[in-house]
């Protein structure tokens, strides 16, 4: 039983202020989801005053880890780590969520998190094959590390494929590690674990880089930029790389006009703040200069912006176990950005994208957009 | 009655969904006083028998028929935000019920006639932010805003810092619809009338009542046109001195005052750190920093007047024939985000000090008794005067912060649970409440008596008040169902003294 559960259960005085933006206590406004309860059940756990119950497993697999409660909190308490040492608690007595444990052994048999076979790692690029086909584990300073979501799930390959038409426009040269790629581990940071086999996996990802001579790795998925930029930092405390996501690299490109969008774009949009590159990771401006660049767009920016901005609902795992209360946060989180006037969502995060299609199917007159495909359509 | 038979005829009347036995909706997790407790002592829980989330006034009905014939204790919950026990579970068996999942809209809006109805598990915030729309406000706003709901505010007559400009609960709840403990429905006051003598006010009986004797299920608020001038002022003299003789110069200024507090230096200890991580994380994006001074009172005024005010009031607090060389610094915030900030982080400046330290390793409580009292306001320079010195011989070192012009004061001091500090606690409560009492003044002015302060009352109010209130519960509630022993109207439990509790872990 990790510290960290208990760590913070003195420090909350139980005020109640998390409760007010709390993305999954939102949907239903029971007090067990709000961030003080499930602290105060870590706290409760630690000291053997409460068994393991089936709403002790609800709430803490569903936290969607946004970390909002974490800057409404008056006192500091960090919600987050307590969650998910309270998560590797639960897993190491075997009481875990199924689709949760399959995951975590399919990253360690498969090496990705779908149990399917690593060498179809590419297919995503299926369509693509010419612009990449001598990309594949070449030398080359920059690598594009495209992450699990993004290379098997067929909605979501046009992510990748567009960020590398765009590098190929503009001429950036670029590597990939094809089927060495393995998952980034992410999973099982949201569970609080690192243990020897998901070092085992950070180490070969490392290592391929290395060879490939890599100094810079770029990625679309927010949650790999987040694994590589902390955990992998943690590792390997030397670890020789600069870690960017793809917004970052895109904007760079447009402050030196090596990048101009030509085409007008008239529309109403708002950008999704993904919460692992903005609220985790200060990355807010990047993705605002690219949508700044494009003529006629209008960016519509809410009361709650950067740090507090809302969470989609699909982090943290919770759409592994609970996908209706990812679906429900969708769907709040949509009408909002509907009631304040946006005809499309813009995301930079496969899973963002991913959860609000699902949000938004009974919403008519909004849709979601992808920055990439977005920015590679008005080139 | 055994606990199988009452999940039955819950489930039956709420349907399963509706219905929790599961530990994790039981805990007691809105009350830090207990949280410590709980840790210390084995024996120790406050645990509800059964968590149930209505759907509306029939099933609510319902559950207090069953309960007031098995003589089931139901206590009313809303957002659980209350800081003196209110809503912690005390018998076996407890009926938690809860408005936040269902009974929480807001049922209608009258802006000719100025007044909503809602229902109690509507947010405080969310009716603002509702009622902002329209240029409009629900005015009693208290040091809970973002997360306490109307019922709870009803049930405790919640008020707060700016209570002496624009009142507390009780002067905006206009009438109630109440389920009593038989289960009958009844109607208080008038929804659209503006005055009437006409009998007893029920209201006001049912207001702060802290769920001791009905439950709401439908709230008519009065509401007020939003004020659209503001401008929020932090003054920092040197000396404390002169803090005072500008809360004197304020009172005999003719100005739109909403909100006058003191603050003192961990305080504002609290606030700096709350700015310095909103900082960090880009929510606040101008920097604010309140000076580390020994006088530092923080203002708001509003009114279409607000700049003619903000001059005089500028000019009034350097006068160099009052204040010599210690003229004070003064900032202006003009910003309306900006002054939110301000008011956030005085809100929130008690758990702001923890910022800036390590996460304790042992549990942690307010101490009670002193949490919020209040003198008549003509006496409180001496109270914080004496305080002081009592705090400083028991070694106890309150954040004192305060709405001055209401007299209320709240001495806020987080210590470690253990024996020996409860036994410090215990009395360093009763002598802070003598001088309390000595001024005249009260307990509460706030955050109300539940169960940690009940023991207090009979010294405030004597016997024979006692036990009218005492009459008023036994008429109301025979079976004694409603929220049981608290607010001194029941048995009251030996764990309030905090001595003798039992055996150690």
């Amino acid at each position: 039983m990790s510290e960290n559960m208990i760590k913070y259960y003195y420090l909350c005085n139980v005020c109640g202020t998390c409760r007010q933006q709390c993305t999954v206590f939102r949907t239903n406004l029971l007090e067990v989801f709000s961030p003080r309860t499930r602290v105060t059940l870590a706290g409760n756990l630690y000291l053997n005053k409460l068994g393991i119950t089936k709403k002790t497993k609800e709430t803490i697999f569903s936290c969607v880890l946004c970390g909002i409660c974490e800057n409404a909190c008056p006192s500091g308490v960090k919600v987050l780590d307590t969650i998910k040492a309270t998560r590797k608690y639960l897993i190491e007595q075997g009481e875990g969520p199924e689709a949760i444990q399959k995951l975590l052994d399919s990253i360690i048999e498969e090496k990705n998190i779908f149990l399917l076979e690593n060498e179809d790692r590419m297919s995503w690029a299926e369509d693509i094959e010419d612009k990449i086909k001598d990309k594949i584990k070449k030398q080359s300073e920059l690598a594009l590390f495209v992450g699990c979501q993004e290379s098997f799930k067929g909605s979501l390959y046009n992510i990748p494929e567009s960020l590398v038409s765009i590098f190929e426009k503009v001429g950036i040269d670029f590597t990939l590690l094809g089927d060495e790629e393995w998952c980034c581990g992410a999973p099982y940071f949201l569970m609080g674990i690192r243990n020897e086999k998901v070092e085992e996996i950070m180490r070969h990802n490392i290592e391929k880089m290395k060879e490939l001579g890599v100094k810079k790795i770029i990625t679309t998925c927010p949650g790999c930029y987040l694994a590589w930029k902390e955990e992998y930092k943690k590792f390997d405390k030397e670890l020789p790389f600069e870690i960017l996501h793809s917004t970052e690299i895109l904007a760079d490109l447009i402050k030196e006009g090596k990048l101009k969008v030509e085409k007008e774009y008239k529309k109403k949009v708002i950008f999704q703040d993904p919460c692992d590159l903005a609220r985790h990771s200060g990355v807010f401006e990047a993705p605002r200069i690219i949508l700044k660049s494009i003529p006629g767009l209008e960016l519509i920016e809410l009361e709650r912006e950067k740090a507090d901005a809302y969470c989609c609902g699909g982090g943290g795992l919770c759409k592994a176990t609970y996908p209706e209360i990812a679906k429900d946060i969708a769907t709040t989180v949509a009408n909002i950005y509907k009631d304040h006037g946006a005809e499309e969502i813009i995301t930079a995060c496969p899973a963002c994208f991913d959860n609000l299609m699902l949000g938004i199917e009974k919403i008519e007159n909004i849709n979601i957009q992808d920055i990439h495909s977005l920015l590679l359509a008005l080139l | 009655m055994d606990k199988e038979e009452i999940y039955k005829k819950l489930v039956e009347i709420c349907g399963e969904d509706d219905v929790s036995i599961d530990d994790a909706d039981l805990i007691a997790t809105g009350d830090w006083i207990a949280k410590g407790l709980e840790a210390l002592y084995d024996h120790i829980s406050f645990k509800a028998g059964f968590l149930v989330t209505p759907k509306n006034k029939e099933e609510i009905i319902e559950i207090v028929k069953f309960a007031n014939t098995h003589k089931i204790p139901i206590i009313p919950r809303a957002a659980n935000t209350s800081l003196a026990g209110q809503v912690l579970p005390l018998k076996e068996n407890t009926i938690l019920m809860d408005f936040g999942k269902h009974m929480n809209k807001i049922l209608e809006i009258n802006l000719e006639e100025e007044y909503v109805v809602v229902e109690p598990g509507v947010e405080f915030w969310y009716l603002q932010e509702v009622l902002a729309k329209d240029g409009y406000f629900f005015p009693a706003e208290p040091g809970s805003a973002f997360s306490c709901m109307i019922g709870g505010m009803v049930g405790n007559n919640a008020s707060g810092a700016s209570s002496f400009r624009f009142g507390t609960t009780r002067d905006y709840v206009k009438g109630l619809e109440v389920v009593m403990a038989d289960g009958s429905v009844i109607h208080t006051g008038h929804k659209k009338n503006e005055k009437s003598v006409a009998g007893y006010d029920l209201t006001s009986l049912f207001v702060g009542s802290e769920g001791t004797l009905g439950i709401f299920t439908e709230i008519y608020l009065r509401i007020k046109p939003l004020p659209k001038n503001e401008v929020s002022l932090i003054v920092a003299y040197k000396n404390l001195d002169n803090a005072y003789k500008a809360i004197e110069i304020i009172r005999q200024l003719d100005v739109d005052l909403a909100l006058l507090e003191y603050v003192d230096q961990m305080t504002i200890e609290g606030m700096n750190a709350n700015f310095k991580y909103r900082l960090k994380k880009g929510i606040l994006t101008k920097k604010i920093k309140v000076p580390k001074r020994d006088g530092t009172l923080l203002i708001r005024l509003i009114g279409p007047q607000f700049k003619e005010a903000l001059r005089k009031v500028q000019e009034a607090l350097s006068n160099p024939e009052i204040f010599s060389t210690d003229l004070p610094k003064i900032q202006v915030l003009e910003e309306p985000l900006e002054q939110k900030h301000l008011w956030d982080a005085r809100h929130y400046a008690g758990p702001g000090i923890a910022r800036n330290m390590d996460p304790p390793k042992i549990p942690r409580m307010f101490i009670p008794a002193v949490l919020d009292i209040a003198v008549p306001p003509s006496k409180i320079i001496e109270f914080l005067k004496k305080a002081k010195a009592i705090s400083q011989e028991f070694g106890i070192l309150p954040i004192t912060m305060g709405h001055i012009f209401d007299g209320n004061v709240h001495l806020i001091s987080a210590q470690n649970v253990t024996e020996e500090n409860l036994a410090k606690i215990k009395e360093y409560q009763e002598k802070i409440l003598d001088i309390v009492y000595s001024l005249g003044g009260t307990i509460t002015a706030e955050h109300g008596v539940g169960l940690w302060k009940q023991h207090f009352l009979e010294k405030e109010y004597g016997k024979e008040t006692m036990e009218i209130m005492k009459k008023i519960k036994r008429a109301l509630d025979p079976n004694n169902i409603l929220n049981p022993d608290k607010m001194g109207v029941g048995e009251i439990p030996s764990i309030v003294h905090f001595k003798e509790i039992g055996d150690k872990k």
